[in-house]
């Protein structure tokens, strides 16, 4: 917290020093580039923290800035009414944005081109009718002949003003950045699918990204009006909206400073060789591409790489363990049932009329060959594939075709069979999102106590000797082999305490000894919260291990169910399956 | 001898898996490498593929030395790899995915496997996970290889599929195909490997050739 404060001073205080040390013009040209570094940072928030690209930012930027122009000319610059309204007009665009990413992302994981194409329909869409209306905008000549705010000197104290909203915007980002919110985001952009099983909408979690991003912008286009005095349809347009991105990209879009270095950084450049160069544009371009291509992270990354060569370490915060909030009651509770569930992929039918009740605690596992239809069963019950007919209920309680986020809020925790991590994030913070997931409220994630939460779910895995994730919580999860994957994703789904636990393949790539750990720690969990557990598996060893009913599937149907005796000894099982040991 | 590795060390950036690690296979023969997870199996697997660049040593094969050359040119050269994850292309149908390894599967390949054969217009990505990892195996038995290198290949595939991976590996074996075979199914390892090799932290901490592989040394070498 300390580290944000101060570099929050530090730039306050550079900035305050450019009108002295550089003059009026220089102050001038930093304060367009700053409010251009205002609206590069809420592309950056976008594309860096919510994983998607918009490419019609601008049109929050020209919006405002119109609006801002009008407005100015109507009140002839009276501070309060125009400052009132710059935050009106921010918030009404930052709603338009968010209603418009729930639509795009209801649904879908990641954004596909859609979003990105809607967004850029829109930023031509606005930037025509910028030029064509005439008698509102002034066309192609531009809005002009208002006063600025407060009727503050563009070439003086405005730029103080803008000053601040940069500090302001910085330090708030940089800020969310170490909340729960921040590491949310970033699970976000490392593995979206994931983060819906811990019971995250993520499409909501994206759309008020997408509404920051907007407000931060649009506040940045409302001071762009007073500083130019003249507003043209450029400012709402295709090639500002490709320019912010340019920027945030060189800058470094994953860090706040960074989108403003690069607006700055570039706008100086070009300024500079606009006047002396013939070919200015074509050298930009060749920095662009040399910067994506040496550091993805933008030149924020690679001064932050030398300053740890030089000695420095990054800020780690590090939160007092407190207790936790308890879980979120389950919306729905009883029994699991599948009744004639039909699933198909593409032309080929998965599951065909499968037909079960499983127990409300205790294990079941289930066998079957490959391609049996056994994740699918997985995945028609938390609604990660679409159940075509039949039904999916729990207590009686239907939750056919719920979307995925919500399993989780009916007490429905589910481990994949390709061992799902959050591969960017550190092995702790994996360990800390598990954590938020189903015991955070809203104000928690703008909380930094929430990262500290001590879930004894979890601290009775971490404390089971042989289990190696506390020692490796600084290293990357995408760094880990993959039994210890197996081992973190077990914690995640473990962690936020479902009542029914989904497990496909917990063991797969595992040792016998490794194996015989994981299962420790499965009926451990069992134990400990009388949860139900079905595990899929090939290792008839830990089907009798954990001593469970088993579920044969064949073809997308219940072949056979009965004891581990009872299914080793029925001939027609042997026919189509025999199961192995590691 | 097929491959041969010498003092070879690597990993990923700053962190050394290997830091000296000597094999070779012959041909017509398999060495199965086991240890328990985060030992470096997958790298090694990785490193004689030419996906993770050597820090020092040399990987020789068939005699001469392979150490910089990049991955395409290996498999081009015969180092067939499968790896443990992503090993079909998902958008690909399942004929589209056994194209590309430049051959059509033998009648015994598709005897044993006869989902792939049904299954030949759907798309890799609609299949199980287990029917993934067996599209994988085919692809890789199927490619011209002079060098196998297989990892994990039973993971999450049913027990008679396994049996019906060894014969094909062993069928292979007799045709003077070399296979290095990174598994933790001791059971596989057992029905397959001429000479067993087991890793720990510290580098190799296991041997074994022939009648002397065993088991019960095996699960030692497993256990922490």
């Amino acid at each position: 917290m300390g580290f944000i404060v101060g570099a929050s001073l530090a730039l306050l205080g550079l900035l305050m020093a450019v009108p002295a040390v550089w003059g009026d013009f220089v102050t001038w040209q930093l304060g367009l580039f700053l409010l251009y570094g205002i609206a590069a940072q809420g592309v950056g928030l976008a594309w860096g923290r919510g994983g998607f690209l918009p490419l019609g930012n601008a049109l929050f930027f020209g919006v405002s800035g119109y609006a801002s122009a009008m407005i100015l000319h109507a009140t002839d610059g009276a501070l309060v009414p125009n400052l009132l309204a710059i935050v009106v007009c921010a918030a009404i665009l930052a709603a338009l944005a968010w209603g418009l990413a729930m639509l795009v992302f209801q649904g879908r994981l990641e954004s596909g081109p859609y979003f990105s194409l809607i967004t850029l329909a829109l930023v031509l869409i606005v930037e025509q009718l910028a030029e064509t209306a005439q008698s509102l905008t002034g066309g192609f000549n531009g809005y002009s002949g208002y006063p600025s705010i407060a009727g503050l000197d563009p070439f003086g104290n405005l730029y103080y003003l803008i000053a601040g909203l940069v500090v302001v915007t910085t330090f708030c980002l940089m800020l969310l950045e170490k909340l729960p919110a921040g590491l949310v985001l970033r699970g976000l952009v490392s593995q979206e699918a994931r983060l819906q099983t811990l019971g995250f909408a993520t499409h909501r979690v994206k759309a008020w990204v997408f509404a920051l991003s907007a407000f931060i912008t649009a506040l940045a286009g409302a001071l762009f009006a007073s500083h130019q005095g003249i507003v043209t349809p450029q400012a709402s347009g295709f090639v500002l909206s490709s320019e912010l991105l340019i920027w945030a990209a060189v800058g470094g879009r994953l860090h706040p400073l960074g989108s403003l270095l690069g607006a700055v950084a570039i706008g100086f450049l070009s300024a500079e060789l606009r006047d002396t160069y013939l070919w200015w544009e074509v050298l930009i371009a060749f920095l662009f591409l040399a910067v994506v291509i040496a550091a993805p992270g933008g030149a924020i990354e690679m001064l932050s790489y030398l300053a740890q060569k030089l000695g420095w370490r990054p800020h780690e915060l590090t939160v007092a363990p407190n207790p936790p909030p308890p879980t979120r009651p389950n919306n729905a509770a009883g029994a699991l049932t599948l009744r004639d569930v039909h699933v198909s992929a593409g032309e080929i039918r998965i599951l065909d009329g499968l037909e079960f009740t499983c127990p409300t605690q205790g294990f079941l596992c289930v066998i079957g060959p490959n391609g049996a239809g056994k994740t699918t069963m997985l995945k028609s019950i938390t609604g990660a594939m679409k159940v075509e007919r039949g039904e999916v209920s729990l207590g009686g309680q239907t939750v056919t075709n719920l979307p995925q986020y919500r399993a989780l809020s009916n007490g429905i925790g589910r481990k994949m069979q390709i061992p799902t991590v959050f591969e960017d994030l550190s092995v702790r913070e994996n360990l800390q999102l598990a954590s938020l997931a189903n015991r955070a409220r809203a104000i928690d994630y703008f909380r930094v106590a929430p990262l500290g939460w001590e879930i004894p779910e979890l601290s009775r895995l971490l404390d089971q000797p042989g289990v190696p994730l506390r020692e490796l919580g600084d290293l990357n999860a995408g760094a880990l082999p993959q039994g210890h994957r197996q081992m973190l994703e077990l914690c995640l789904t473990l962690t936020p305490a479902p009542a029914i636990v989904l497990l496909d393949e917990p063991t797969a790539g595992m040792s016998p000894e490794e194996t015989a750990l994981m299962v420790r720690l499965i009926k451990k969990y069992q134990l400990e919260t009388k949860a139900f557990v079905l595990v899929i598996e090939h290792d008839m060893a830990l089907v009798q291990a954990l001593d469970a009913r088993v579920l044969v599937l064949h073809q997308g149907r219940r072949f056979a169910e009965g004891s581990f005796g009872e299914i080793r000894s029925d001939p027609r099982v042997a026919e189509v399956y025999t199961g192995g040991n590691k | 001898m097929i491959i041969q590795l010498e003092e070879v060390a690597g990993g990923y950036g700053d962190t050394l898996i290997h830091k000296g690690l000597s094999l070779s296979v012959e041909a017509g023969k398999v060495l199965a490498v086991i240890g328990r997870n985060g030992t470096g199996k997958t790298t090694l697997a990785r490193l004689i593929a030419g996906e993770l660049p050597l820090v020092s040593g040399r990987i020789r094969y068939l005699g001469s030395d392979i150490s910089q050359l990049p991955s395409w040119e290996r498999a081009r050269a015969g180092i067939v790899s499968m790896p443990q994850t992503d090993m079909v292309f998902d958008a690909l149908t399942v004929s589209e995915n056994l194209a590309l390894a430049g051959a059509t599967p033998p009648g015994s390949l598709i005897e044993r496997f006869p989902r792939i054969a049904q299954r030949m217009n759907q798309s890799a990505q609609t299949m199980s996970g287990g029917e993934r990892k067996i599209l994988g195996f085919v692809r890789a038995m199927v490619s011209p290889a002079k060098l196998l290198v297989l990892d994990e290949p039973s993971e999450g595939v049913q027990a008679e599929n396994i049996d019906h991976m060894v014969s094909s590996v062993r069928e292979a074996c007799a045709n003077g195909v070399a296979c290095l075979l990174c598994e933790q199914n001791i059971g596989m390892v057992e029905a397959l490997a001429d000479a067993v090799i087991g890793l720990d932290s510290s580098g190799i901490c296991y041997r074994a050739e022939g009648g002397e592989v065993s088991r019960d040394a095996m699960l030692g070498t497993l256990s922490l």
